[in-house]
């Protein structure tokens, strides 16, 4: 019943702030973060409960399951364990610092704005949750609603084009997703006799060989437009120049599509996953790449942190299909600190957009002088977004690079290689917005950050240092979920 | 023979035949609209009721009809639509100068023609429904001839019709000249031994015939018709023309198929097939040049028509009841958006385009809601109607494992989204509407919408119900 709530709460939370905002927009931002503390709260509730009453030997935490549709055997079957108790932490986290950070950013339909970032994070907080494959698709489907609205609401002048490029290929991915769930369940069917969506039982299906193929590209396409991975990358730079909601996507909705590979592609069809992965370890290696070679081509900071983004994404793409221990809690500690330092970067980002409408490199520089407390701020999430050590992404970078060497020496060099560039073009995006020379043509005065948004980035800025110097207790709850408990995780980091 | 137990089965179509008499003697007497309105709506809802009388197996009555629980579920179908309707041209009638009793009247003939398909298992039946159903929609689309395009859109559905149905006529003609029967039963019996010996003739027939089917679905290549005629008509007519008698003709086209053993034609399944993929993408493509919404409606609809034969093509009992299951969705989704269509329009400005709800939202966000809901359930976001319905369709292609139709089914409906789209990004965009819309919404119309959203969320959330009853309805064909 916990885990229902974990998704019902935001949303209802969502609807009242929607009602309350006739009355006083304060009023509604400050449900909004009650709700979401709440919902901090109930997880950090759900996992003690789930703790305490279930052994080790379950594969779940806590469940929750209802009969939805006999007629198919559609359930709704909620179940939480460990990686996506990380992942939804994360989410309320960044839906809390979004609404933080909104108040100065967002001027009309404050109500509505609080309601689809509550819906967003409820519908992300499904997507994490569902155990079912029906129920998963939906959850996955409907999170674009929201967004879509947040983008065509709120936004810069060429946003229509970007949203419709988005919904569109995440819609047209995401009915191939569903195609490839339904042959699955009538796979299963053949071989059973029930039709059922339930994925503890889907998963014991062995698969035909040239069918299982398809059917698994019809998951990895959906996922890989979502993570994103080259060539599918295509919606996501005009989205974050255009949206006043890039830093969402990144911290909340990015997660899932690597959420869709960990929990779906590799355990459905660990039989045949061979056969994709050195595909899918080039096409990270491209992403990799060809996202740094394109950031550094952009003078849209915005975009400059989308490629970079397809970057990172890169990486973990490679670490998912090397199916390394290793590796695959280096992707998930990396999934939370690329979500904390990109997503604090786009904040301070669009936080200058809003006295500055034409952020563009060639025409503004030198904004130390101006803007001290943001300077500071951005330097400390570029560094550690390069894989600073000591900071939470260099934790995440080093685990999945050593885990992908101990399989492939050579996709790990190529890995790498996107940390070198990355710190280039990182350190060069901090140099020519921050130093230098002062550029003309900013007549308007840029506020700095106030001290609450300062306490704000400044537990962000905690969190990574934190995870940094002791990534043991995340190490420990995701790991879990790759069934042995991999001690030698822990006396390779000390 | 004619039993007075089969003249109870006929009930719901004596009581709307009855309601058309009634509704010219009340004119005779004394013209007055709301009587008109009241005796419509009263007739509908008693033909409604009667068919709940009517829970049997099977029953065959005279030659004709057959009334068994498909054919039951369709008559609900159909009834409820036009009861919809009704409550429509109550609204839309309101504001016009003209005499208004007769439109009722003609409902009501055209409905009864739906019902006479629904349940028709002859030739004879088949083709006299089709006309009854036809005929007063040649008015009803000229209605008010003051209208710019009514009578043009009239002029174009009469030719077009006329020349159908004499494909149809033809069709039957050499059909039963092969065979010696009518009764789609018995035809069914005499096709196999037939087959090999005539088999040309029947082809022929058969693709005659189908011109008729296609026509009155909007199926590409026989979808010309429907933007002008959608443009052209009263709305609650252009609902009309894009449900009742678009679903009538599915309905009969689905049990003509099945009796027939479609699956086992193979000429037949191609046709169909190609059909159905020219449609899906024919109409989602041309959806997406369109300004006015009434016409992307109607190209919308030509798509709908690919989606369901899609479903009709993966044979068996799921892929009978995912064609009703989506004609019940996008039954409730098109008159939703028709509805709200209404509200929209006003006698200076008949064709409301996309640059006119620019902004709606930030005026009418109920009515904009409306919209959404209804533009969400044709494109099959999930929790919609539309998502359930698609679901289905494609779970029984994949249980026949029909995978070409399904791709072009899932390529299509990514154009056709980006047509939906654009409706949706105009109406959250910023600038003010430009046209005013003074339109307030009567209380009755603001019943039905609510109704239809209902029904639309329900649908999608919790179909259990429906999915029983559709399951036993496809079951009895």
């Amino acid at each position: 019943m916990m885990l229902i709530w974990l998704i019902a709460f935001p949303f209802l939370g969502g609807l009242l702030a929607w009602f309350c905002a006739r009355f006083s927009s304060k009023a509604a931002h400050f449900i909004s973060l009650l709700v979401l503390a709440f919902s901090i709260g109930a997880i950090f509730l759900a996992w003690q409960q789930g703790e305490s009453s279930t052994s080790m030997e379950d594969l779940w935490m806590l469940q929750w399951r209802w009969m939805w549709l006999p007629a198919w055997g559609i359930e709704i079957h909620f179940g939480l364990d460990g990686l996506s108790f990380v992942l939804l932490l994360l989410t309320y986290v960044m839906g809390f610092i979004a609404v933080m950070v909104s108040k100065n950013q967002i001027s009309h339909n404050i109500g509505l704005f609080h309601f689809c970032l509550l819906w967003m994070v409820s519908g992300v907080a499904g997507i994490l949750l569902s155990l079912d494959l029906f129920l998963f698709f939906i959850f996955w489907e409907v999170v674009l609603i929201p967004l879509y609205l947040m983008v065509v609401m709120w936004g810069h002048k060429n946003r229509v084009f970007a949203t419709v490029q988005f919904f569109i290929f995440t819609q047209a991915s995401g009915l191939l997703l569903f195609l490839s769930i339904l042959a699955l369940v009538f796979v299963h069917h053949a071989q059973v006799g029930v039709y059922t969506f339930d994925y503890d039982q889907l998963i014991n299906t062995s698969l035909p060989y040239p069918l299982a193929i398809w059917i698994l590209l019809g998951f990895l396409l959906a996922f890989l437009v979502k993570l994103p991975a080259f060539p599918f990358h295509v919606w996501m730079p005009p989205l974050f120049a255009e949206s006043m909601c890039a830093p969402l996507l990144v911290g909340i909705m990015v997660k899932t599509g690597a959420y869709g590979l960990l929990r779906f592609v590799l355990p459905l069809f660990s039989s045949d996953i061979h056969l994709i992965a050195p595909w899918m370890t080039v096409l990270g290696i491209v992403s990799i790449v060809y996202g740094a070679i394109l950031a550094f081509a952009q003078n849209d900071p915005f975009k400059i942190l989308a490629y970079s983004t397809l970057s990172h994404m890169g990486l973990i793409l490679i670490g998912i299909f090397s199916q390394d221990k290793l590796a695959l809690s280096g992707v998930a500690v990396l999934l939370v600190t690329q979500a904390l330092s990109t997503g604090g970067l786009l904040m301070l980002f669009a936080h200058l957009k809003t006295s500055l409408p034409d952020l563009d490199l060639q025409k503004v520089g030198g904004l130390f002088k101006v803007v001290p407390g943001v300077t500071v701020l951005s330097l400390f999430f570029v560094m550690a977004s390069v894989g600073l050590p000591g900071l939470g992404n260099f934790v995440g970078e080093w685990l999945v690079l050593l885990g992908i060497f101990s399989t492939n020496t050579i996709s790990a060099a190529f890995a790498a290689s996107g940390i070198v560039l990355g710190a280039i073009y990182s350190l060069w995006l901090v140099q020519r917005l921050f130093y230098g020379a002062y550029k003309g043509g900013m007549h308007t005065t840029i506020s700095d950050v106030s001290a609450g948004q300062k306490a704000l980035y400044g537990f962000m800025v905690l969190l990574l240092i934190g995870i940094g110097f002791f990534p043991a207790p995340l190490l420990d709850v995701v790991s879990t979920v790759w069934q042995e408990k991999a001690p030698d995780i822990d006396e390779e980091i000390l | 023979m004619m039993t007075v137990e089969m003249v109870l089965y006929l009930l719901p179509m004596i009581s709307v035949g009855a309601t058309a008499l009634l509704l010219m003697l009340s004119a005779a007497i004394r013209r007055c609209s709301i009587v008109a309105f009241s005796i419509s709506l009263l007739g509908l809802l008693c033909a409604f009721v009667l068919t709940f009388f009517n829970e049997i197996p099977q029953a065959r009555v005279t030659d004709l009809f057959v009334i068994d629980n498909y054919g039951i579920f369709g008559m609900r179908l159909i009834l409820l639509a036009t009861f919809v309707i009704v409550l429509f041209a109550f609204d839309y009638l309101k504001t016009k100068q003209e005499e208004v009793e007769e439109f009722y009247v003609l409902l009501m003939i055209s409905c009864l023609g739906a019902l006479c398909m629904v349940v028709s298992n002859h030739f004879m039946s088949f083709f006299l429904g089709l006309e009854i159903l036809t005929v007063p929609l040649y008015a009803l689309i000229a209605y008010f001839h003051q209208r710019s395009n009514g009578l043009e859109a009239a002029i174009k559905y009469i030719v077009l019709a006329g020349v159908s149905a004499a494909f149809l006529l033809f069709g039957m003609v050499l059909i039963y000249a092969q065979l010696g029967n009518m009764r789609f039963d018995i035809l069914a019996d005499n096709w196999a031994p037939m087959w090999n010996s005539g088999r040309l003739i029947l082809l022929l027939g058969l693709s005659f015939m189908m011109v008729g089917v296609f026509f009155k679905l909007s199926a590409v290549p026989f979808h010309m018709w429907a933007p002008d005629v959608y443009e052209g008509a009263p709305l609650p007519i252009t609902a009309y023309l894009a449900t009742v008698s678009k679903g009538a003709m599915m309905v009969l086209f689905l049990r003509f198929y099945t009796q027939l053993h479609g699956d086992t034609v193979f000429a037949w399944q191609w046709l169909l097939s190609f059909i159905a993929i020219l449609s899906m993408f024919i109409g989602n493509w041309l959806a997406l040049l369109q300004k006015n919404i009434k016409r992307l409606l109607a190209y919308s609809s030509i798509a709908h028509v690919g989606y369901m034969l899609v479903a009709l093509l993966s044979g068996n009992d799921l892929g009978a009841s995912a064609v009703i299951f989506y004609l019940v969705t996008y039954f409730a989704a098109t008159l939703l958006a028709f509805g709200a269509l209404m509200l929209l329009e006003s006698n200076q400005n008949e064709s409301v385009t996309i640059e006119d709800v620019r902004g709606l939202f930030y005026v009418k966000p109920a009515l904009s809601g409306c919209l959404v809901l209804a533009f969400l359930s044709l494109v099959g976001i999930p929790l919609t109607a539309g998502f359930m319905g698609k679901y289905w369709i494609l779970l029984a292609g994949v249980s026949q494992t029909k995978w070409p139709l399904l791709i072009c089914l899932v390529v299509s409906s990514a154009i056709g989204l980006y047509a939906y789209l654009r409706v949706g990004v105009s109406l959250f965009q910023d600038q003010a509407p430009r046209a005013e819309f003074p339109k307030a919404p009567c209380g009755v119309l603001k019943i039905t919408l609510a109704a239809l959203v209902v029904a639309t969320l329900m649908l999608g959330i919790m179909p259990n119900s429906i999915t029983t009853m559709i399951q036993g309805a496809a079951g009895s064909l």
